[in-house]
């Protein structure tokens, strides 16, 4: 015993000793401290989320490559770019501009997934880039004109929504958008086209989506009785991909331009808003200012009266899709859902093992056909995927080798729109110059080159993710991507009949008025209430619903919450303030 | 006392079925009921316990696909007993400081340099608050005192964090060790009221006699009183240690440049992306984080746990 | 020298001395109450005054609540409690969470620590998992439970042929029974050291008379070792109610911000709605308000359970 202990002494005065002697020669691959002193260096930090930051290290040898005989600082010539992949943590927009205003983070350039641009402005920690965005430095291809006289800027290529949501107050550009990936309901194609519940044509098509909510809870019975689950996602980490769904079901619902109405507020002038016959009194329809009409009864929404939003028929009719979901004792779900332990990873896991698992051991596991995901989530689980291919086969269940897709959401029987709304959960997450950058100028070279179309292009190939901008893949690249990356490349770029929802573009009481009113995260389109409690989850509101409220009972809650005396109070706050 | 000592004589007489007597051979036991139960129970905790940690320690030993179709013990099938996930999950065990990466091993001396420092200053500062509280209650002012003991203690008024962060700040001790040191030697937290009762529980007699003998208050503190109760202070000096070791709150706020081991270790709990988010290598890097101070605890096991006992009055 | 000419001799030393004991203890208070008034109540002060501020998202600062509004955080509070969430339930929870500790661990650690210190069979080992818990983090033992529950005794119980589908989650009792039940588990083994330690100061002498005597381990324990730890059941006793306030139980490191609701402490609640995802700096103002209330009730109980205790101490000093 003794002979141990002094074993275990002598173990830890050298893990000890070698501790210290590793302190001081630590260093990461990465960071941003020393750097080759003939060289200027550009220190980007991107939030190491779904879509990784392995994108920035390959794109940043040929940055290098591109500058390498450019003197940028006097003695220096070329470029080090140096990556730092940022945590979830630290990148969330507190600490992060907290780190920023202090001198904490120096980085030049920062990618995050924040969506909130306008407080990275107001804060003044972004830089102005109103001029990188705005000059013409590409040429028809979208790549970096070789004589620096382009005809197409980078505020050309980007998305008419971003062109207008990323400017501030100032009337100028603070940023540019960066993530804006969709979320929705992705199932395993090759499960369920092998079981029969979904049919293919030659071209790999689909023929029988779906298309209304009883059709839907149909695919639902018939996937059960073939010994499936429906649908599996991540209560404990994920709430707010279901959030996405939701948003989606009620812009399809009530079309893409009344569902926006819940972030505009009717915009500076107010839109126009047709409510179903009878959902107001006569006197109630007087009080608001509201006509009987035709089609229904139309007001003017305006910040003021924007609560009437509440009785959007639209919310409940998705609020019943999701009621469905959790119905039977949640008998269409993964009972995993709920579990502590079950991270959006694990999750993930669980679908993708989920077939060979229920072959391997079928007492313990049955497959599941669809999960709550987005785009990113392929390249997120690739290590799973790796994983299975090199336990059961690498061509069989390796990365890329399944074919996974979006199910395209079903309408209502009184939806007003027949567009395919997929939801995106970062809207145009911000990516911004440090405004205490003393390389500003190296910063909007890079943002340039970033832009191009030859490094979308090789973005896009490498996380299978489609960025807000315009630019296209030839066919060649298209056969190199995943199955998956295809699909989601098709919704984003070739189907005519999709639309994508964003959620950034909220007015301004929205922004800054009191958070109560609009739930906690402020992303969703709506807030469902349980006896005065807010929640912000439809989904989260039906997997705890010990009460067993219904979806009509969670909207008269929101209608009951969201009074006219409550909402004209914020809003009278919100005027004092601003004044 | 004297009075219950003599109960006792009228208890013995009573005949009891316990203490059994238990005879192996020449080898004689005597078996009582309340330790016997005492230790089953004991048992009990301890084997819920240990299973639980062996689960832990052999899911930790899986590959991730083992975790999903083996069975309890990790199957070669999927490939077999990995000790690099331990590895593995140290080296996901990192926090940046602005742009540098701060690995385990620097975490590690950290936790050192702040626990240790901490708990001996902490210590220092509760033991002699408590001696004087205790021992000289014939002074009013220091009777009142104790209103500072019941509110530091008592009274959940916290500061904000923000309150914390501007006052170490306004006070240039931000980020700096030494301003840790400062800010953790408070007098009037818990272990004051631990003092506090072995300091009652100590006879003044001792002080007495050290006067009588011309000694002056500091040195009859230092010099008798102090090593009377050092077994306590041992024993509080380490759990203080451990329980700065523990906490990843403080450091994370008041002291952002210097990551401790608790820090890193919640921060690789809810990271959300790389090797962390593997359930194995979560639980690998939970137990991996935990085995220095349970090396620290073996080395010093018994100084911990042995020599508990003082020496009573004399004459 | 007699005896009453020994205490006269010896008081009139003490008189002199009592110059020299204000001079010692005014050197050594004064410093650590300067060290108190600066970093605590200076600290809290700020605090103390958020109770009455609000915040405002527009100018991102506090600004203090005027006129008839000057209690709206306070008034809100009570709202709360009596119309708006399960304030009530949230503080039965607490304390339930703050009296299984009391109540059943406490009791339970001061048993296993006499077991310990008797140097009964395999005490040895049991001392050291016994200490596992105080010795590595709370927030890494309740991960590993976690995982623990949700994998491995949910296998397990099939494999008995229980069938049980989820551990956490379920409904709203059986979740804080096993909540409670890991709360009071852990901790059992208390604070082993120090009660091991305090126990070890009875004098070896008293125990061998007493076992000349007759005298069982049970006897020994109640009549030696718990007049002991006395003082140490004092203190535990002293944080009972402002415990209910405070008590978590393993909410947070379990669950982060996403504990089953009908588990929720008060504690709990006013923790997440501060420090969490969940924050929002409106609810900086309340929080500070819900601790200045719980301390002007918990001040004057709190005093007067020290004065109750006080009075039927044993006064066991060895």
């Amino acid at each position: 015993m003794k002979i141990f202990k002094r074993i275990m002494v002598v173990l830890f005065a050298a893990a000890f000793s070698l501790s210290s002697f590793a302190a001081c020669a630590e260093k990461g691959s990465d960071e941003g401290s020393g750097g080759d002193p003939t060289k200027t260096q550009l220190k980007i930090g991107v939030y190491n989320g779904g879509l990784g930051w392995t994108w920035a290290s390959t794109l940043a040898k040929k940055f290098e490559e591109k500058y390498a005989d450019v003197h940028f600082e006097e003695g220096k010539t070329g470029v080090e770019v140096q990556i730092s992949p940022g945590e979830k943590t630290s990148y969330e927009p507190d600490p992060l501009i907290t780190n920023i205003q202090s001198g904490n983070y120096t980085q030049d350039i920062f990618y995050t997934a924040a969506t909130n641009h306008w407080d990275f402005y107001e804060k003044g920690v972004a830089a102005d880039i109103t001029d990188v965005l705005t000059e013409k430095v590409y040429d028809e291809s979208g790549n970096l004109a070789a004589d620096g006289k382009g005809t197409m800027s980078i505020y050309d290529k980007m998305d008419p929504y971003f062109q207008t949501g990323f400017k501030e107050s100032d009337g100028k550009y603070h940023g540019f958008p960066y993530m804006d990936s969709i979320v929705g309901i992705v199932y395993d194609h090759d499960l369920l086209t092998s079981r029969g519940i979904l049919h293919e044509d030659a071209d790999g098509n689909v023929t029988d989506y779906p298309k209304t909510y009883a059709e839907f809870q149909e695919m639902l019975d018939e996937i059960q009785q073939s010994g499936m689950i429906g649908l599996t996602y991540s209560a404990q980490d994920a709430s707010f991909y279901t959030t996405c769904v939701y948003s989606a079901l009620v812009a399809q619902n009530e079309g893409i331009d009344a569902a926006q109405l819940n972030l505009t507020y009717g915009g500076e002038e107010g839109t126009d808003y047709t409510f179903p016959e009878g959902t107001f009194s006569a006197s109630e329809l007087e009080e608001i200012g509201g006509t009987e009409t035709a089609e229904g009864q139309t007001v003017k929404i305006t910040a003021a009266n924007a609560y009437l939003l509440s009785h959007q028929p639209g919310k409940l009719d998705a609020m019943e899709f999701v009621e469905m979901l959790f119905s039977g004792g949640m008998q269409y779900l993964d009972p995993k859902v709920s579990f502590a332990t079950q991270s959006y990873s694990e999750t993930q896991k669980s679908f993708i093992n989920s077939e060979k698992l229920s072959q391997e051991q079928p007492e313990k596991a049955q497959p599941i056909a669809m999960i709550v995901e987005g785009e990113w989530w392929e390249n997120e689980a690739r290590q799973h995927f790796i994983d299975m291919g090199t336990a059961f086969g690498e061509n069989k269940y390796g990365y890329g080798k399944r074919d996974f897709r979006f199910m395209p959401l079903p309408f209502s029987d009184d939806a007003k729109s027949d567009k395919e709304v997929y939801h995106s959960l970062s809207s145009g997450s911000i990516a911004f110059v440090n405004a205490n950058s003393e390389h500003k100028d190296l910063a909007a070279l890079w943002i340039q080159f970033s832009l191009q179309e030859s490094s979308l292009e090789a973005f896009t190939l490498e996380t299978g993710a489609v960025l807000g901008y315009n630019y296209d893949l030839s066919a060649e690249q298209k056969a190199e991507l995943t199955p998956f990356a295809r699909n989601v490349y098709e919704i984003r770029k070739e189907r005519d009949n999709v639309v994508i929802g964003r959620h950034s573009n909220g007015c301004d009481f929205r922004r800054y008025g009191d958070a109560a009113i609009v739930g906690g995260y402020g992303d969703n389109m709506t807030c469902a209430m349980e006896s005065g409690n807010v929640g912000n989850d439809p989904f989260e509101l039906f997997l705890h619903n010990s009460n067993g409220y219904t979806a009509k009972d969670y909207i008269q809650g929101n209608i009951a919450y969201l009074t006219k005396e409550m909402w004209t109070d914020k809003y009278n706050t919100y005027l004092e303030e601003i004044s | 006392m004297m009075k219950k000592m003599e109960n006792f004589e009228k208890i013995h007489k009573k005949k009891r079925i316990f203490p059994l007597e238990l005879r192996i051979g020449k080898k004689r036991w005597e078996i009582q009921l309340f330790p016997l139960i005492l230790w089953t129970l004991a048992t009990l905790w301890v084997l819920m316990f240990s299973f639980m940690l062996l689960w832990c320690f052999l899911l930790a030993m899986k590959s991730s696909i083992d975790a999903t179709y083996g069975g309890f013990f990790p199957s070669a099938k999927y490939g077999g007993w990995k000790l690099s996930n331990f590895i593995t999950a140290l080296e996901a065990v990192y926090v940046y400081v602005g742009t540098k990466k701060v690995l385990f091993p620097s975490m590690l001396v950290n936790s050192l340099l702040l626990g240790g420092g901490i708990a001996v200053i902490s210590c220092a500062a509760c033991c002699t608050a408590s001696y004087c509280i205790a021992k000289y209650t014939r002074f009013r002012l220091v009777r009142m005192l104790w209103f500072i003991v019941l509110m530091t203690n008592f009274v959940p008024i916290s500061a904000s964090l923000s309150a914390q962060i501007k006052l170490m700040t306004d006070l240039q001790l931000y980020d700096k060790l030494i301003g840790m040191y400062l800010y953790s030697g408070g007098a009037f937290g818990s272990m004051f009221l631990i003092f506090y009762a072995s300091w009652k529980g100590l006879s003044w007699t001792y002080a007495e006699a050290a006067f009588v003998d011309g000694a002056s208050h500091f040195r009859a503190y230092i010099q008798i009183m102090f090593p009377m109760i050092r077994t306590i202070f041992g024993v509080l000096l380490i759990t203080t240690f451990i329980t700065q070791w523990n906490d990843y709150m403080t450091p994370m706020i008041l002291l952002p440049s210097m990551p401790t081991v608790a820090y890193g270790a919640w921060q690789f709990q809810f990271r959300v992306e790389g090797v962390a988010t593997d359930i194995t290598i979560r639980v690998a890097g939970l137990i991996a984080i935990a085995v220095p101070i349970f090396i620290l605890f073996i080395c010093f096991k018994d100084k911990i746990m042995g020599s508990l006992t003082m020496g009573g009055l004399k004459g | 020298m007699r005896k009453k000419e020994v205490s006269l001799s010896v008081k009139k030393k003490l008189s002199k001395f009592d110059r020299g004991a204000v001079i010692f203890c005014s050197c050594l208070l004064t410093l650590f109450v300067a060290h108190w008034l600066i970093f605590y109540l200076y600290a809290n002060l700020n605090s103390i005054l958020l109770a009455f501020q609000k915040y405002s998202p527009k100018s991102h600062t506090y600004e203090f609540l005027k006129g008839s509004h000057a209690f709206d955080n306070f008034k809100w509070i009570f709202t709360d409690m009596f119309a708006g969430r399960n304030i009530g339930n949230y503080i039965l929870n607490g304390f339930l969470y703050q009296v299984t500790a009391v109540v059943i661990a406490f009791p339970v650690s001061i048993m296993f620590a006499f077991i310990i210190y008797k140097k009964m069979p395999m005490t040895g080992v049991y001392k050291v998992i016994l200490f596992l818990p105080s010795m590595v983090s709370a927030m890494v033992i309740a991960l590993l439970f976690k995982y623990f529950a949700e994998r491995g005794l949910l296998d397990i119980f099939n494999s008995m042929g229980m069938k049980i589908d989820k551990i956490f989650y379920t409904d709203g009792k059986l979740d804080l029974i096993i909540l409670l039940s890991y709360s009071t588990f852990m901790a059992m083994p208390g604070s082993l050291l120090v009660n091991v330690g305090t126990m070890s100061r009875v004098p070896q002498e008293l125990i061998e008379y007493g076992r000349l005597e007759g005298m069982t381990m049970f006897q020994e324990f109640i009549h030696l070792t718990v007049p002991m730890m006395y003082p140490l059941l004092q203190v535990s006793c002293l944080g009972i109610f402002s415990g209910i306030f405070g008590a978590q139980g393993a909410l947070y490191p379990m669950f982060a911000e996403k504990a089953p609701e009908q588990t929720w402490s008060f504690g709990y609640y006013i923790f997440t709605a501060v420090v969490t995802d969940m924050q929002s700096n409106s609810m900086f103002g309340y929080t500070a308000a819900v601790n200045l209330l719980v301390g002007a009730v918990s001040l004057p109980i709190v005093w007067g359970t020290k004065k109750l205790f006080d009075r039927f101490d044993p006064g066991a000093e060895f």
